[in-house]
C-alpha cells in the first residue's frame, strides 16, 4: 500500500471546488434543496474525492503516469465525515479504494504510465444547471466549457497535474460539470467514468449513447480536455408533477370540516389539504420552513408548526376558536438515506423524534388544550412497519413504534380515536431514489382514507 | 462457469464479499452488502456479461438470488 490518507470535505471545501469546476449543482451547495432528494443531505462531489487521492497517490509516486482511469461512484460522501485513500498496486495498475467508517464508497482503477500532455485548457463562462427529462436524452449531444477558475485546479491537485498535465485535469473536473450542470443536470447522480487519455484539446464534448429509463441511467461518450471515455449518471427527477386528480372528489362532501393537516407543503400533506378543499372543507395547513406551497389556496388557514414543540400551534387555534375535529399527522424525515450499516442508529433517533415523540406531544397538546373535544386522527404508518427490507429498517422499526404508541394513546384518551393506515409508497418526492420505486398515485390512494376520517363514506 | 458462478463472481465484485458468501439461496437480508443500488448495478452487471437486457417486468421479479436465477433460466434457454 502506498497510500492511507483522511481527510473531510466541509462546505468551503465544496464551495472552492464548485467555483474552479463550474459544477455547482444544489446538490452539492444547497442544505434546504439536498434535503428534499436522495441522499438528503448535501453531497461532496465525488470528482473532488477522486482529484484528492489521484493527487495523493501521484505525491508519492511521482514518476507514475496515468494513461486511463476507470471510477465507480457506489455511495455518496457527506460533508465533514472521515473519508480514507487506500490503494493497492499490482503492474501497471494501481486500485484506490475510498471508504467511509469502513466502508467503500467509491473505487478507482488507474492504469499507470505515460507522461503529462502539454495541452492547454479551453476556458470560458460559469455553466448554470440545465433542466431534463430522460424521455427527451437518447442521442442528447453538447459541450462543456470549464470556467476560468478552473486554472485553480493544477494549484489544488499539484502532483496529478504534473503526472498527467493541465488540460486532463480540467477534462477529470468536467466530467463532474457535465453530469451536475448540463447532462442529466440538475437532477442527477454521477455513477461513474471510464476515460483514457487522448490528443483532443478543446472543451468536452459529450453525446448520449443510451437513456436506459429502466433504472433512470444515461450513458455519455466524452471527448476533450485530453481524455476520451463514458460516463454513467443517474437521472433522478421528481415524480411527474402532473395536475392532482380531483374529479373523484364529491361536492361540499367535507364541507364544515375544519380539519388540522401537520406537515402540510409537501407530500401527502399537501395531497390531503388540496383533497379536502376541493370538498369544501377549510383545513388548517401547518408549515415548517415555508408556506409557500400553500399560496392560493385561499380556505386554508396555513399555521407554521415545529414537530418538537407543538404547544404555540395548539394555543394558536384555542386562541383561534377553531372548531376542527380531525387531524392527519405527514411530517417526516428524509426516508431514503445512504446505508453504510444494517442498521443506523442516528437515522432510528431521528425517525422516532417526529414519527413517535412529536406524535405524542402533539396528542397530548391537542387533549390538554381540547379535554373535552372528540378527534379522529389519522396516522399514516407504512407496510414496511410490518417488513422493512434491508434499505428501510430504521424507518419500519419507528413506524412500528408509533402505531404501538397510537393504541396505548387511544387507552390513555378516550376521546381520541386514532385511525392507522399502512400505505403503500406512494409518489411523492420521498420516494424519489436512485432505483426507481413501484409507486401508486397519492391522490386516488388517500381520497377513501381521507373518508373515512371525516366518517364521510357513509354518506 | 456455470451461470450461477458467473452471478456469483459479479455479486462478489460489486458486493466486495468472497464468493463463498453468495449461494443460489441468497437475498438481500441476508447479504447487508446488497442494498437497493448495489443490487441495480448487479443486474447492469449481467446484462453486460450475458449480453441479455431485462424487461422492466423481469426486473421486478428479480428480488433476490432464486429469482434472479430463474428469471436467466428462461433468457438463456
Amino acid at each position: 500500500m502506498d497510500i492511507a490518507v483522511t481527510r473531510r470535505f466541509t462546505a468551503a471545501d465544496q464551495a472552492d471546488f464548485a467555483r474552479a469546476s463550474g459544477d455547482a449543482n444544489p446538490l452539492h451547495m444547497d442544505p434546504a434543496w439536498a434535503a428534499g432528494v436522495y441522499p438528503g443531505e448535501v453531497v461532496v462531489h465525488g470528482m473532488h474525492a477522486i482529484l484528492w487521492a489521484c493527487d495523493a497517490y501521484f505525491a508519492r509516486n511521482p514518476g507514475a503516469g496515468l494513461k486511463a482511469l476507470r471510477v465507480t461512484f457506489d455511495k455518496p460522501i457527506l460533508l465533514d465525515e472521515d473519508v480514507t485513500a487506500t490503494n493497492e498496486t499490482t503492474p501497471g495498475e494501481t486500485r484506490i479504494l475510498l471508504a467511509v467508517r469502513g466502508v467503500t464508497v467509491m473505487k478507482a482503477r488507474l492504469i499507470l504510465g505515460g507522461e503529462a500532455a502539454h495541452l492547454l485548457p479551453t476556458l470560458g463562462a460559469a455553466p448554470t444547471p440545465a433542466h431534463t427529462d430522460i424521455a427527451d436524452l437518447q442521442g442528447h449531444a453538447g459541450v462543456v466549457t470549464l470556467p476560468h477558475d478552473a486554472a485553480a485546479l493544477t494549484a489544488a491537485f499539484p502532483a496529478l497535474t504534473a503526472a498527467i498535465g493541465p488540460a486532463p485535469i480540467t477534462g477529470l473536473a468536467a466530467l463532474s460539470t457535465l453530469v451536475g450542470m448540463a447532462c442529466p443536470g440538475r437532477h442527477s447522480l454521477f455513477g461513474g467514468f471510464d476515460v483514457a487519455r487522448s490528443e483532443t484539446g478543446g472543451p468536452l464534448s459529450y453525446a448520449v449513447t443510451k437513456a436506459d429509463r429502466r433504472f433512470n441511467r444515461v450513458t455519455m461518450a466524452v471527448e476533450g480536455y485530453g481524455l476520451s471515455g463514458t460516463v454513467t449518471a443517474f437521472h433522478t427527477a421528481e415524480p411527474e408533477r402532473t395536475p392532482l386528480d380531483l374529479t373523484g372528489v364529491r361536492q361540499d362532501e367535507f364541507k364544515n370540516a375544519h380539519p388540522l393537516i401537520l406537515g402540510a407543503t409537501s407530500g401527502l400533506g399537501l395531497v390531503t389539504t388540496a383533497l379536502l378543499s376541493a370538498g369544501g372543507a377549510a383545513p388548517v395547513a401547518t408549515w415548517r420552513s415555508s408556506p409557500r406551497a400553500l399560496d392560493g389556496r385561499t380556505a386554508v388557514l396555513a399555521l407554521p408548526y415545529d414537530v418538537g414543540a407543538p404547544d404555540p400551534l395548539i394555543e394558536e387555534l384555542a386562541t383561534r376558536g377553531w372548531p376542527g375535529q380531525q387531524v392527519y399527522y405527514f411530517p417526516t424525515p428524509r426516508i431514503f438515506r445512504r446505508r453504510l450499516e444494517p442498521y443506523q442508529p442516528e437515522m432510528f433517533r431521528e425517525f422516532t423524534a417526529v414519527y413517535v415523540d412529536g406524535f405524542h406531544g402533539l396528542m397530548r397538546a391537542l387533549v390538554n388544550a381540547f379535554p373535552k373535544r372528540p378527534f379522529r386522527v389519522l396516522y399514516p404508518s407504512s407496510i414496511l412497519a410490518a417488513d422493512a427490507g434491508s434499505d428501510s429498517v430504521e424507518y419500519g422499526m419507528a413506524k412500528a413504534a408509533g402505531e404501538r404508541l397510537c393504541a396505548r394513546l387511544m387507552k390513555a384518551y378516550p376521546q381520541l380515536s386514532i385511525i392507522i393506515e399502512r400505505l403503500p409508497g406512494l409518489a411523492t418526492r420521498q420516494t424519489v431514489s436512485v432505483v426507481p420505486q413501484a409507486v401508486a398515485a397519492a391522490d386516488t390512494a388517500m381520497l377513501p382514507i381521507i373518508r373515512r376520517v371525516q366518517a364521510t363514506d357513509e354518506a | 462457469m456455470s451461470q450461477f458462478e458467473t452471478v456469483q463472481r459479479i455479486f462478489s465484485d460489486i458486493l466486495e464479499i468472497p464468493p463463498a458468501r453468495i449461494t443460489p439461496e441468497s437475498t438481500p437480508d441476508e447479504l447487508e452488502q446488497w442494498d437497493s443500488i448495489r443490487h441495480m448495478n448487479i443486474l447492469l452487471a449481467i446484462e453486460g456479461e450475458l449480453g441479455i437486457e431485462f424487461s422492466a417486468a423481469e426486473i421486478e421479479q428479480m428480488v433476490d438470488m432464486p429469482h434472479i436465477l430463474a428469471v436467466l433460466a428462461t433468457k438463456t434457454t
